[in-house]
């Protein structure tokens, strides 16, 4: 069995402790800045936009099982949703995975409960459940955005070569597109046929931004000091090699 | 031009093409002596299923939408069998079942335990279907719990495994001397030196434009943070062209299918 050794011991205690600490300060009231990220200040130009259009919303989840993604999305999925009930718009949802079916109509049900709008558009009709496989989830969603005449689509998780298909198809329908990924490889196609493109860590900050959080903002914190220390940690590394013309350090973290 | 024209021309190109393909596959059938009706329909199913695909490009149409669902219902069709059979049965059921049978014919050997215990995950595994259930509702919260908690434990060992490694492989010096690489040029050293300071900028400038709760007002944070927008950008750009001649021989594999293997031309 592969253990941990000291080093990891060492950073796994401080990454821990770094992520409840800035928790702990969150969770009384500490103020925690988060910087601007432009492609998540659009969203509510963007369903405003669709409510003007009188065209739905659609949020695709990506293809995410259970995981930390999946759950990312969702709070997300929240937030458009309540926003969009607020102004009596129907979120269409297509979901890929089985078990995020349940999870999508739970967030989905909610927002709507939550803004006295619960029963006003049918489950059924916005939340679909279409398929596992790749092409399959493209083709439909394509299909999808362009009979409905989507005027917002907002695309928030991991994809793989299918995001080109549904980007594209709401190109097309001219809907304006948000799209948040941490798949760094579809991030390109993004680039060339979204409005907006959020990537990479971006993606997880966003859960933070919109929902303020404590536990996910406190997290979001810590992870930076984590980075931070990452940061020091190459920085020293390199200082140390160059002067010694060792590779030291290196040599005592992976010790 | 009037939309009935419109109709008209369609229909009229609708009929050439089918004329044409028809008198294609005549041609195929009299001049080819190992004409096999079998194939030649699996070839036929195959190109207009993609052409069906295709016509997305001009329009959302009902021929493209009737194959979608076409699509969609084989796959998840396709989806379910392979869950029953590889996963259900192969893994789940068929040990289980073995794992009883040993019990109750050679007794509790570590082999049949292993078994047995398989129920278990069985039981937590249908529990997920409480979601239905209001009243019960709470009992599929387990399975989540187990599922997520295991599934960010073992993230996070994974994590950290790969995380000091990474970092150590960012340690480059700034100045290749003799005692890291003797033998080389002083261009050698220069150019190793140069590509190794392109990479540390990279690195640190990307990392520091990934932070989200420091304010970019200083120099210090700002300057790296749009850099590393640049490498970002660089990068990016490289992936795009990269995937472009992936998805490309895609589609040339699919205009060989429909010329070569459909038509047979050539």
């Amino acid at each position: 069995m592969e253990h941990a050794s000291a080093p990891v011991i060492i950073l796994f205690v401080l990454f821990a402790a770094f992520v409840l600490l800035q928790i702990q300060r969150a969770r009384h009231g500490a103020h925690i800045f988060l910087r601007r990220i432009a492609g998540l200040e659009v969203i509510d130009d963007a369903i405003g936009r669709a409510t003007e259009q009188d065209r739905p919303i659609m949020f695709n989840p990506g293809r995410d099982d259970l995981s930390v993604n999946l759950f990312c999305s969702l709070s997300v999925l929240g937030y458009v949703t309540r926003k969009a009930a607020k102004l009596n718009m129907p979120v269409n949802v297509p979901v890929s995975m089985p078990l995020a079916y349940a999870m999508a109509e739970e967030y989905w049900k909610d927002a709507y409960d939550a803004m006295g709008r619960g029963g006003m558009f049918a489950v059924e009709d916005n939340i679909r459940y279409l398929s596992g496989d790749q092409n399959a989830f493209g083709m439909s969603c394509a299909g999808w955005i362009k009979r409905e005449r989507i005027g917002a689509n907002l695309l928030f998780g991991s994809y793989g070569f299918e995001a080109m298909i549904i980007a594209e198809a709401g190109q097309q329908a001219g809907a304006i597109q948000v799209a948040c990924t941490p798949t760094f490889f579809q991030v390109p196609f993004f680039i060339v046929t979204c409005d907006y493109t959020v990537f990479g860590e971006e993606f997880y900050a966003a859960g933070a931004y919109f929902s303020h959080d404590p536990v996910l903002t406190g997290s979001l914190a810590g992870q930076d000091w984590c980075k931070l220390v990452v940061l020091g940690l190459i920085v020293a590394g390199i200082l140390v090699f160059t002067l010694t013309q060792q590779n030291l350090l290196a040599n005592l973290l992976l010790w | 031009m009037t939309y009935n024209r419109k109709r008209q021309i369609a229909a009229a190109v609708l009929v050439l093409v089918t004329a044409a393909l028809v008198a294609n596959e005549v041609r195929l059938l009299v001049t080819d002596p190992e004409y096999d009706w079998y194939l030649r329909i699996q070839r036929w199913i195959a190109a207009v299923c993609t052409m069906a695909i295709y016509t997305f490009l001009y329009r959302e149409n009902p021929f493209y939408r009737a194959f979608e669902h076409v699509l969609l219902g084989g796959a998840t069709g396709m989806g379910c069998a392979v869950i029953v059979r590889q996963q259900l049965i192969d893994k789940w059921f068929a040990p289980m079942v073995q794992g009883f049978r040993d019990w109750f014919t050679t007794g509790m050997t570590p082999e049949a335990l292993s078994g047995v215990l398989l129920i278990v995950p069985g039981i937590v595994g249908l529990m997920w279907y409480f979601q239905y259930s209001k009243r019960w509702f709470w009992l599929s919260r387990i399975t989540f719990c187990i599922t997520l908690g295991a599934g960010v434990g073992l993230g996070f060992k994974d994590t950290f495994n790969q995380l000091l490694p990474q970092i150590t492989e960012t340690f480059k010096p700034l100045w290749v001397g003799a005692r890291i690489e003797p033998g080389l040029s002083l261009l050698a050293r220069v150019s190793l030196s140069f590509e190794n300071i392109i990479f540390i900028t990279g690195t640190i400038s990307v990392l520091m434009y990934f932070f989200f709760v420091f304010e970019r007002k200083h120099f210090v944070i700002k300057g790296p943070a749009q850099l590393g927008r640049w490498y970002l950008m660089v990068a990016l750009g490289a992936f795009f062209g990269n995937t472009f001649m992936t998805r490309l021989s895609a589609l040339i594999e699919r205009v060989h299918f429909l010329v070569a293997e459909w038509l047979q031309w050539g």
